[in-house]
């Protein structure tokens, strides 16, 4: 399938590579379906680029870089699913967060995507990365 | 608004498969249970409006704000580590 992003122009990909998040991301609830797509030259973050919206994506980031011990205090099992965190980005540097508190959480095998929303009182959703 | 009194113990029943009872009333502070089927989301309501302004804030990062911002990540993580 092909797709056509502003930033990145015309991406092809595999279809098998699509996660399907049925309810949507918290407030889209009709964007459905999404790719992820590593950037070398955004290292180590990535995106989270919607399919049927392709105007329309997040910069990703592995959680653990922030919260070594995520997986474990989020309640998830690595082997199972891949979280991400959503980054917000901010002109003012030190402004910059990530939302801790509502990850990505990716199904590995059944490649289905969803936002949660944690019950861990210590994550927040906005989370300077540079503190 | 649909208004309902209930008691501790009891529930309202949701569409015919979600139940929500009121478990214990302490000062200003009401507990809930929910039980619904695991397609239904059940948010705080403020965190979820929070979780949503968020997203809408996050949604269509320029690609060379990222990559600039990626460098001084990077090199904040080596000086960290």
């Amino acid at each position: 399938m092909k797709i056509k992003n502003i930033q990145f122009g015309e991406v092809e990909f595999d279809d098998e590579i699509i996660i399907q998040f049925p309810d949507g991301i918290i407030g889209f609830e009709d964007l459905r379906r999404f790719i992820i797509i590593e950037d070398k030259e955004c290292e180590p973050f990535r995106w989270l680029i919607c399919v049927d919206e392709p105007e329309i994506g997040f910069a990703i980031l592995e959680p653990t870089l922030v919260v070594s011990d995520y997986y474990e205090r989020a309640g998830f099992d690595p082997d199972v699913y891949a979280l991400f965190t959503i980054v917000t980005l901010n002109r003012d540097v030190s402004k910059t967060s990530v939302n801790l508190k509502a990850p990505i959480v990716i199904d590995k095998s059944k490649k289905l995507g969803k936002q949660v929303i944690l019950e861990v009182p210590e994550f927040e959703v906005v989370h300077p990365l540079f503190v | 608004m649909l208004v309902l009194s209930r008691k501790v113990g009891e529930s309202v029943i949701i569409q015919g498969n979600i139940k929500v009872t009121v478990l214990e009333i302490s000062g200003n502070q009401i507990k809930l249970g929910f039980e619904a089927p695991s397609d239904v989301l059940i948010f705080r309501q403020e965190i979820y409006e929070k979780v949503v302004s968020e997203n809408k804030n996050a949604l269509a990062v320029n690609r060379k704000s990222l990559k600039d911002f990626a460098k001084r990540f990077n090199v904040s993580r080596r000086t960290n580590i």
